[in-house]
């Protein structure tokens, strides 16, 4: 409009901006710097993580959480969506209960699990109440106490992945269905054949937003299991930040985490980018 | 005395449109209207002299002192957009009140401001509603009233009754007319409306690709088009256009073949251009009347005349003649299929130069 | 034909449909409703095997300890404070990025671009040498936690944006013109025009950076060791065996959510969809 409003829209990105990169992008940047001194500019703190055998175990575990996290949230996701979306009326009473577990606080979601899967907790409880032998749901460095990470993490956070995965669905247009059918499609090949490759945009959306926060998974582990019984690298610096008093050890560690992340996101937006322009030339 | 003055102005745009060179003079008190087809730059022409756009050449001058579209001249200018751009959260009253509150008018003041203005704009109730409560008439009254409350030297309008349905456009356009008399303030209009334009213009300033085709009364415009593209811009049915030559002896034109006496201009050349208003080709004779041969296509009743179209009967007329259908005013009905003698007076004929468009006298 | 008839054709379709939803409405309700039995009940009802599925005997004493005790009743107080104060700044900030990315086509790609990447942190990237920094300025661990309210702040500024950058994009620009030549300077057509035509997703924006913040874990946890608010603190209670305030302090933390789900309904769930992913 003129200098004014211009200069305006200036400061009202700068002043933001600023806070920003103060609180949040410095810090950042001077971990990384952390990381590479040891009383000077070293590598040390890298060749630390490198010996340690608990790294490694970390760094595996923050692979096939977020692996397994992924494929549990995206299948209970679909299937929620599809569910709540293919009734012929709404349900307020389900959809409300459908997002009521993300809307809780993480750390009540922690809190009531710990409670479901101690060991004299509801869980074991229930299975006692049939004749079941109860199970080590938490037990350090047991493939149970993973599969329990993944189930309570995924009761967390399939809502968000239902509702992306419901406004996908809420762009396909009814007539296909139609098409679909007049053309023989029975209800699994309409699903195969329409609903699967429509919705695949929103899928991918769906699967890099909760891959980047399911790669910083940290709380689920902390509060469920301790830093230790089943390591991710968050837990592990944070270790290495207060039990170990490794504060350097604790940003390598960090960063090595900030790397996979971005590797991930870039890769990811790419790869649906590189895709969505294949699907915008054959059509 | 001069309440605008614009000389050279240009503003491009990379995607199109925008006005190159222009220059203009507006009159204190004048109604001036723009008008011009989509994308000759009219709405451009308006929003550099409200300062809403920077000129990237040539200047404006307000009244005797000099500003170049730049936030001194806001005072002395107020604007009604094409969508009103009322404010959505406000009531009428306070999007009246708006501009005085800005300049910390006493609250006493600025109530008595707001209602006087509002009952000029022809509002007199429901000053207490938002936007989204009033009816689109009343709207167009608001933004009037926003416009008028602190007495701008210049009002300027862009397309701004085009939001109204045609009977109310109709009476608003008296109603606005009155005003700018009642308030002998300098209105610039911008429309694409040929009868809008020469229903409220003291001066009409055809546009067309950035540039000011014509400027003048709506007399001026109508009865002397100084280009062909200004000719077949304003009239309704549009100006017929025929191809034609001058006769060798200069004592006459030919059209498709069959000679008009007619008299013809010193300067013109071989070829020519030749505009004749429907309203002036009639299906009775009249002395002293020049005729062609219409073969009727269509037919169609307008109330006040038969609206008649149709081709050239003569022999080869149709390639000849470089028009597809002629338009002529009948006051009784034809038929299609029919052919008819059309007359007009030769004097009534419009000659332009093919190559330039400009017209010969 | 709605999508929704396919289900009623095959019959399995159907009941597979029912089963899913009964799983649905179970995982959503018997959680909570465990945790409020254990919120109203002694202890010694909680340490129970196997455990009672009903409360035997209601009582109020794990929320008046919750109201009594300085630590509780300070990380309540705390957290109130951290979320209003942020939730404050990241929206006033947030407004201020949301309308010049809607204004100048040049801020909007590099905003979407920037606050997609702020999201990018790992949150300890961010808290061990923030913590450090907050120190060496005084801010680390105080009382009103300050320090944490200002790193809640930064991070909530990325959703506040979001979900302000459609209100502010859906103000024709012509609006503004017209206050423009009006006389208002372009601070006030922001101020007395743009904002309060935006006030509906100002308040949105307010109740998502204050959730966000009130259910905040990571940052809270390392930032605030001794001057607690809510998250870290019902970390401890539950870590050290504090059954009954633990449970009836998730109760209360989940309070400000709920309302806001009951209230907002779709709107919450289009910003939750749009910018709100934790």
């Amino acid at each position: 409009m003129n200098w004014q409003a211009r200069r305006l829209r200036a400061v009202f990105v700068a002043a933001p901006a600023l806070f920003m990169v103060a609180t949040l992008v410095v810090p950042a940047l001077g971990g990384l710097a952390d990381s590479f001194d040891r009383g000077g500019p070293s590598l040390e703190n890298y060749a630390a993580l490198a010996r340690d055998p608990m790294f490694w175990r970390a760094a595996l575990d923050n692979l096939l959480l977020p692996i397994a996290s992924l494929a549990l949230e995206l299948a209970a996701g679909l299937a929620m969506a599809l569910t709540i979306t293919a009734r012929a009326r709404r349900s307020p009473v389900l959809e409300a209960a459908a997002i009521l577990p993300f809307a809780i606080p993480e750390i009540v979601i922690l809190t009531i699990a710990r409670y479901l899967l101690m060991p004299r907790g509801y869980v074991n409880g229930a299975l006692a109440a049939v004749g079941i032998a109860p199970a080590a749901w938490l037990a350090p460095r047991g493939s149970l106490a993973m599969l329990s990470i993944v189930v309570v993490d995924a009761w967390h956070v399939t809502p968000i992945v239902m509702l992306m995965l419901v406004a996908g669905l809420q762009t396909i247009p009814a007539e296909l269905y139609e098409a679909a059918r007049l053309d023989g499609a029975g209800p699994l090949a309409a699903f195969r054949y329409v609903t699967l490759p429509m919705l695949a945009p929103a899928i991918a959306g769906a699967a890099i937003l909760r891959g980047i926060d399911a790669l910083r998974i940290f709380s689920t582990v902390l509060v469920l299991t301790g830093p230790e019984a089943v390591p991710v690298l968050s837990t592990y610096a944070y270790g290495q930040w207060t039990d170990a008093q490794a504060p350097r050890v604790a940003m390598a560690a960090a960063m090595v985490l900030a790397l996979m992340v971005t590797v991930f996101a870039l890769g990811g937006a790419l790869a649906v980018r590189r895709w969505s322009s294949d699907l915008g030339a054959r059509a | 005395m001069r309440a605008l003055s614009v000389s050279n102005l240009t503003r491009e745009f990379p995607s199109g449109g925008g006005v190159r060179r222009v220059s203009l003079e507006v009159a204190a008190g004048e109604f001036l209207v723009l008008l011009g087809p989509s994308g000759c730059g009219k709405t451009t022409l308006l929003r550099l002299i409200a300062g809403l756009d920077i000129p990237s050449a040539g200047t404006i001058e307000f009244g005797d002192r000099s500003g170049s579209g730049n936030a001194n001249s806001r005072g002395r200018i107020a604007m009604v957009f094409q969508n009103l751009a009322l404010y959505p959260h406000m009531s009428a009253f306070e999007n009246i009140a708006f501009p005085l509150r800005l300049i910390k008018l006493a609250p006493a003041q600025i109530d008595r401001r707001v209602r006087e203005t509002a009952a000029r704009a022809g509002l007199s109730a429901g000053l207490e509603r938002r936007p989204a409560e009033l009816s689109g008439g009343e709207r167009q009254r608001v933004a009037l009233a926003r416009a008028l409350v602190r007495d701008p030297e210049i009002i300027l309008m862009d397309e701004a009754l085009a939001s109204l349905d045609a009977r109310l456009r109709t009476s608003v356009r008296v109603e606005l007319k009155n005003l700018q008399r009642a308030t002998r303030r300098t209105f610039i209009l911008v429309t694409h409306d040929q009868i809008e334009a020469l229903a409220l213009a003291d001066r009409v300033a055809v546009m067309r690709a950035g540039r000011i085709e014509q400027i003048g009364s709506p007399e001026e415009i109508f009865n002397r088009p100084e280009t062909e593209f200004v000719a077949g811009f304003v009239g309704e049915p549009a100006m017929n256009f025929f191809d034609a030559r001058i006769a060798m002896d200069r004592g006459g034109l030919e059209i498709g073949g069959v000679r008009i006496p007619a008299a013809v201009p010193a300067g013109a050349p071989e070829a020519v251009r030749v505009g004749l208003r429907p309203a002036d080709l009639a299906l009775e004779p009249a002395a002293g009347a020049a005729s062609i041969e219409l073969k009727i296509h269509s037919v169609e009743f307008s109330g006040a005349s038969f609206i008649v179209r149709g081709s050239l009967a003569h022999p080869g007329g149709g390639q000849q003649s470089g028009t597809s259908l002629i338009c002529a005013l009948a006051t009784r009905r034809v038929e299609p299929g029919e052919t008819h003698r059309c007359f007009f007076y030769p004097a009534k004929l419009h000659l332009f130069d093919p190559v330039s468009g400009r017209r010969i006298d | 034909m709605k999508p929704g008839a396919r289900a009623g054709r095959g019959g399995g379709f159907a009941m597979l449909g029912a089963a899913l939803g009964a799983i649905v409405i179970a995982a959503a309700v018997i959680p909570l409703y465990l945790l409020a039995k254990q919120a109203l009940t002694p202890e010694l009802e909680t340490f129970a095997w196997p455990p009672f599925w009903l409360p035997r005997k209601i009582t109020l004493a794990n929320f008046a300890q919750v109201f009594t005790v300085r630590e509780l009743r300070g990380a309540i107080a705390r957290s109130l404070g951290v979320g209003v104060v942020s939730a404050v700044g990241a929206t006033a900030m947030g407004a201020m990025l949301a309308y010049a990315m809607a204004r100048a086509g040049a801020a909007r790609r590099a905003g979407f671009a920037a606050l997609s990447g702020v999201r990018l942190l790992p949150m300890l990237a961010v808290a061990i040498p923030a913590a450090a920094m907050l120190g060496a300025i005084g801010l680390a661990d105080t009382p009103d936690a300050l320090g944490l309210a200002i790193i809640h702040c930064a991070i909530a500024i990325p959703t506040a944006a979001l979900t302000l950058y459609a209100a502010f994009a859906a103000v024709p620009a012509e609006v503004e013109e017209a206050a423009w030549l009006d006389g208002a300077s372009a601070v006030r057509v922001f101020l007395t025009i743009d904002l309060p035509i935006v006030r509906g997703a100002l308040a949105a924006a307010f109740i998502l950076c204050f959730i966000l913040s009130w259910d905040e874990f990571g940052f809270a946890l390392l930032l605030q060791q001794t001057n607690r608010t809510l998250p870290p603190l019902l970390y401890y209670y539950t870590v050290f065996g504090n059954v009954g305030p633990a449970s009836a302090l998730a109760l209360l933390m989940m309070v400000p959510a709920l309302c806001v789900v009951i209230a907002l309904g779709p709107t919450l769930r289009g910003a939750l969809i749009t910018g709100g992913s934790r």
